[in-house]
Order: C-alpha cells, then sequence, then structure tokens
C-alpha cells in the first residue's frame, strides 16, 4: 500500500514569500486584508489581501521566474519553485506530476485587445507550469470552485496510491480582478470591511490573493515527523448551485466518510471554510453538529487571507500543519460573539493543543463540498480501496455540427424550465445527461454516483457574457446570473440536482482531450469507498454555436 | 402605469429567462417567489440589477427586495415613485 506523504510546502501571499513567514504572521494576527475603493475600477468599495505587484515580480526576478509574465502565472511559478527548492524531487521524471487548482487563473486576460486569448484559458497556465519544470505529463486543473485545493490535494493522493506517479505537486492559486470582485459584488457576497467569520454581526466575504504549493510523495510507510493525506471525500449537496444547502448535506456527509478514518481523541481542530457569509457559516455549524464535532476547536483563517478561492483548500492546509506543529489551534481573526444557530468551538484567540491531526473542510458553488484528514505519524485509515474493474454501459455524444439544443430539450424533455436559466456548457452536459439516463429512476438521493467531467476551454464561452456585463461603456452592470455561471464545475452540479446525485462532484481542465488522461483519473474517482457508479466525460464549449459531449455512465463490473 | 406594468414584465421575463412566458401569464398580484413562477435567490439578485438598469434605482440593502418584488403591482409602484430614468 503506498501512502501519500507531504514532502515539502511553500505559501506566496501578501504576508509573504515562504510557509514559515506566513505561519509566523498568522499566528500573530496580521494581515493584509485592506478596504479598497476604485481598485479594478470597480464602482464600489471593498476588502481584500491584495499582492503589491511590484514587490513579487521583483522577488520572482530575484528567483529565476521570466518576466512578461501575467501576475497569476508567475505567483505560480514562484511558489512551485520555492516549495521544491531542496525537495530532491526531479521534475523531469515522468513519474512526477503536476496539479495547478484555480477558479479562474487569468480570467483578467478575457476580452483584452492585443492578446492571445488562449492565455485566459486554464489549460494554459497549467502547461506554462509544466513547461517551465521540464515535466513530461498532461497538464490538468482541478476546477471546482472553491474546494478545488482540497479535491486537487485528493487526487493528487489517488495518483500517488495508484501507482501512476511518484511525486506530485499540488499549485493552488488565485488573483483577483475586475471579473471576480464585480461578480462577488452582484451576489452581495463581499463586505467592505474585515470578514467575521461565524460572527453575529458577520455580512461577507473578504477577497484574496495567493499561490500555495504542496509537494507529495508515495512512501511505503509514514514515519514519526511525516505528515500524511490519510483520507479525503468531496460530496454535493444536490440542492442549489450557490446557495448553501440548509441542511449541511454534502459537507456533513463528506465530514463524516474521512471521520471513519480518525482515531478516537486524535484531532486538533477542523479548519473550516468560515468564509463568514451569512449561509456558509451557518451550513458549517449545522455540518459540524451533525458530525459530532460541536465541540472540537474550529477556526477559519478568511480573516486572515480573505477567500484565496482555489488556492484556499492548499493554503489553509499548510497553515494548519505548520500550526499543529507549533501545538496551536489558531484564532479565527474578526470573531467575537457566535452567529449560528448550532453551538460551535470558535474563539479569536489562538489556543494550544498536543494533538497532531486535522480536517480541512471546504464548500463551494455547484453544491461541492470537501474534507480531507491530515495526521502526522503513522495511523490506520490511510487505505484507499483497491482499483475495480470497470465497465462501461452506455454513452451519447452531442455536437454543434448536428444538434440545436433548444430544439432537443424541446423535443426529448420539455418538464424543466430551470434549463434555460443555464448557460450553453450546462445546457450541453444537462441534455447529454438526461439522454443518458432515459428510463433510470431518479427520485432517489444516491451518494454512491459521481459526476466527473472534462474539458479543454473551462466556462470561458459564459466568462464572456459575464464579462460583456462588466464592461459595457454604458454602465456597469454585472449579472449575477451569468457570474453563477463562470464556474465550470457548475453544470456538475446541475446534474446532481436533477438527478439527485449527492457522491463525488469534479471538473478538471485538461491541455487537450487526452483519453487515456481522463479514463486514469474516471478510474481514480472509484478509489473512493462509496462510489459505486459514475456519470463522466467530455463536455466542451468554446462558443454558444461551437460545443461537444460525449458523455458515458460508468459502473464498477458486478454492481 | 399600466404601461409601465407591461413594459416591467418583459423585462423580468427577459432578465430572468423565463422561456415560453407571455406578459398576460403573469398576474400583476401574484407573488413573484415562493410559488407560481418558481423563482429563487439568483433571481432575486438579477431583479435587483433590472431596477438598477432600467430604472436607476439602487438598493442599498439587498433585503429590501423581498418587500418590493411582492409582486408586479408592488414592483411597478415602487418603481413609479423612484425611479430616477
Amino acid at each position: 500500500m503506498r501512502r501519500t506523504v507531504r514532502i515539502s510546502d511553500n505559501i506566496v501571499s501578501p504576508l509573504g514569500f515562504s510557509s514559515e513567514a506566513n505561519y509566523a504572521a498568522v499566528k500573530a494576527g496580521r494581515s493584509e486584508i485592506r478596504r479598497h475603493e476604485g481598485t479594478f475600477g470597480v464602482p464600489q468599495p471593498f476588502a481584500a489581501s491584495l499582492f503589491d505587484r511590484d514587490v513579487v515580480m521583483a522577488k520572482a526576478a530575484e528567483c529565476g521566474i521570466p518576466a512578461g509574465l501575467s501576475l497569476f502565472d508567475t505567483i505560480c511559478l514562484l511558489s512551485a519553485t520555492l516549495a521544491l527548492e531542496g525537495s530532491g524531487v526531479d521534475t523531469r521524471s515522468p513519474k512526477t506530476a503536476f496539479i495547478l487548482s484555480t477558479t479562474k487563473g487569468n480570467v483578467e486576460l478575457i476580452g483584452e485587445e492585443d492578446v492571445d486569448q488562449t492565455r485566459a484559458l486554464l489549460g494554459f497556465s497549467a502547461r506554462l507550469i509544466g513547461e517551465f519544470f521540464g515535466n513530461p505529463n498532461p497538464v490538468e486543473v482541478v476546477s471546482n470552485a472553491c474546494i478545488s485545493g482540497v479535491c486537487a490535494i485528493i487526487q493528487a493522493s489517488r495518483m500517488i496510491a495508484d501507482g501512476s506517479y511518484d511525486h506530485v505537486v499540488v499549485v493552488g492559486a488565485e488573483v483577483q480582478s475586475r471579473f471576480i470582485i464585480s461578480g462577488f459584488l452582484c451576489l452581495k457576497a463581499l463586505s467592505d470591511s474585515l470578514c467575521r467569520p461565524f460572527d453575529a454581526s458577520r455580512c461577507g466575504l473578504n477577497a484574496g490573493e495567493a499561490a500555495a504549493t504542496m509537494v507529495l510523495a508515495a512512501s511505503d510507510k509514514v514515519e514519526d515527523s511525516q505528515w500524511e493525506v490519510v483520507r479525503g471525500a468531496i460530496r454535493n449537496d444536490a440542492n442549489h448551485i450557490s446557495g448553501p444547502s440548509r441542511t449541511g448535506e454534502g459537507s456533513y456527509n463528506a465530514l463524516r466518510y474521512v471521520l471513519e478514518a480518525s482515531r478516537k481523541d486524535e484531532l486538533a481542530f477542523v479548519n473550516v471554510h468560515g468564509t463568514a457569509t451569512v449561509y456558509n457559516d451557518e451550513m458549517e455549524s449545522i455540518a459540524l453538529d451533525r458530525a459530532g464535532l460541536s465541540d472540537m476547536p474550529v477556526n477559519a483563517l478568511k480573516g486572515i487571507y480573505g477567500h484565496t478561492m482555489g488556492a484556499a483548500g492548499v493554503l489553509e492546509s499548510i497553515i494548519s500543519i505548520h500550526a499543529c506543529e507549533d501545538g496551536t489551534v489558531l484564532g479565527t481573526r474578526g470573531y467575537s460573539e457566535r452567529g449560528t444557530s448550532r453551538p460551535v468551538n470558535v474563539s479569536a484567540e489562538n489556543r494550544t493543543t498536543d494533538r497532531t491531526a486535522f480536517v480541512k473542510l471546504l464548500s463551494g458553488f455547484g453544491g461541492c463540498n470537501a474534507a480531507v484528514l491530515f495526521r502526522k505519524g503513522d495511523g490506520p485509515g490511510g487505505e484507499i480501496p483497491a482499483e475495480p474493474e470497470l465497465e462501461t454501459k452506455k454513452t451519447v455524444r452531442l455536437s454543434s455540427e448536428d444538434c440545436d439544443l433548444v430544439a432537443l430539450y424541446r423535443e426529448q424533455v420539455g418538464d424543466y424550465p430551470k434549463f434555460f436559466k443555464m448557460d450553453t456548457l450546462c445546457k450541453l452536459g444537462f441534455l447529454a445527461t438526461e439522454l443518458l439516463l432515459k428510463g433510470e429512476d431518479r427520485t432517489e438521493l444516491r451518494e454512491d454516483r459521481a459526476v466527473l467531467l472534462f474539458n479543454t476551454s473551462g466556462s470561458v464561452c459564459n466568462d464572456r457574457h459575464f464579462q460583456e456585463t462588466v464592461s459595457d461603456p454604458e454602465g456597469w452592470f454585472p449579472s449575477p446570473a451569468l457570474f453563477v455561471y463562470t464556474l465550470a464545475n457548475i453544470v456538475t452540479g446541475e446534474l446532481a440536482i436533477r438527478n439527485r446525485f449527492k457522491g463525488e462532484s469534479s471538473f478538471h481542465v485538461l491541455g487537450k482531450k487526452d483519453q487515456a488522461q481522463m479514463d486514469r483519473i474516471i478510474r481514480e474517482a472509484f478509489m473512493d469507498g462509496v462510489t459505486r457508479t459514475a456519470v463522466c466525460g467530455w463536455v466542451e464549449c468554446s462558443a454558444d454555436d461551437c460545443f461537444e459531449a460525449e458523455i458515458s455512465l460508468i459502473s464498477k463490473k458486478n454492481s | 402605469m399600466e404601461e409601465l406594468i407591461n413594459n416591467l414584465k418583459i423585462q423580468i421575463i427577459e432578465a430572468l429567462n423565463l422561456e415560453g412566458m407571455t406578459p398576460d401569464e403573469i398576474e400583476n398580484d401574484a407573488p413573484l417567489f415562493g410559488e407560481g413562477l418558481g423563482l429563487d435567490s439568483i433571481d432575486a439578485l438579477e431583479l435587483i440589477v433590472l431596477l438598477e438598469k432600467q430604472y436607476g434605482i439602487k438598493l442599498a440593502n439587498p433585503a429590501e427586495g423581498k418587500a418590493i418584488f411582492k409582486s408586479v403591482n408592488v414592483m411597478a409602484a415602487y418603481i413609479a415613485e423612484n425611479r430616477k430614468k
């Protein structure tokens, strides 16, 4: 059995260029969250932790990162370079892989004149990382909204456990832009003062920028000094594409699955999502309470870093490891008085602990939730079930060459008005899945079915539509209905809601349609002990009139 | 007022992608949320954008929307009183 251990890490953030510098700042309660007025040309104030671009570029030049790259690409290369320094990992080896975790990457380049538009695609940034380090393997981007970082760590541990790779470098990164800030403003989700996770007066999140890298390695055993990625889970609420579940459904289910692998009394804390929106924190209090964790020390780092989105899962896991090493349960900056319906053991102050295991918890748009258990030293629960034999039950193909989506909906479905609110990527995935599952009983909620989709363009088609609403010279009117579809994984959420799938849901952006790579990732999804069947495949939409889907129902043999 | 109500219905249908719906099918007094049109929280946010874009009305607090979006009649009355364009 191959175990997954962390061998090095790095954080590049407005608080510093190393994990150590960042941890020291967090422990001291320092933050770069500031109120911004007019930043990115946005006409409303917001609070955010943003990079000083000149400082980052100077540090990058010092570390041999090429000039002329975007801020996003620069921090990815910088963080990975610093994490790999002295790690002994051969990045040129076919047994080393890179995973990029991000939600929007270089989205601010969309619609920019004189900029090659392929630079805005997530696959471009991932390819750049691979090329910079001379890595021979295909690029892989986990783009699963705000849970991407934890999903990437889970994915990496599967790639190691099944023998595909000996080292996986997980890079999580996000930069802010007019695009993202406008979107969260029109959702009324941003606060213009310091965010207050779990507090009675919380009123929204702060945006954040960071890159964080965790280098993971295969090991036959876990030494006393090593941190293991013990077990992870991804679960969908099957409830709403942007609103957190009122019952904490997916978050609770993910927690429950990873807690099965933890020893009684070993957890120091749960590092939660804690975005400081009214509904997220309330939802998490319910999930924690349902999981029997209402007394467990809980903390959130959004009052230090803001919401660093695609970086959050990696960054917050690294800080949590360093905190455990330091015998500390970090305080939750911004918290003062509990404002959730269920009890949660949150404190503004740092506390001490002698325990060396924790759970990292995240939730995101698309109804997705993820949890991962980290532990120092050897222990139970690290086994990932052997890879099962799989069979393809059925495949459906749709293409813009021979298909009109609206006509097909009217002919084949007709009873789901929400269809007309979807972007083209979701319409495509929705219809292909309707045809795939026709005749199947879809009234029962099921946790044993995963949804796993791939493409190369992410949500770029809808991103362009949203970008038009924020760059219209007639006025700044960002559309909330368009913004919620500017994440590729929303299509997995739409499928989960329609078909009542509460299992794993994830979206992967690839450099190109690579069947072998997709087959490997699909096999790895079945390493979750709960998954028995999966709706998976290709949903590519580069423009409203240029799309292609090939979606299959895949099942464990004899199930 | 009748013209405002009719225009508003057309704008709502377009902004919320209520495909296949005609202005006549939205009753002036029927609740917009909770039943009938099946609208959700994102639709409410989209209506806030509609107020600002079409009528120059800015809601300082999104929670105000709940009372204003009660029905087309209530919404039209609010617009008539507060419109800037």
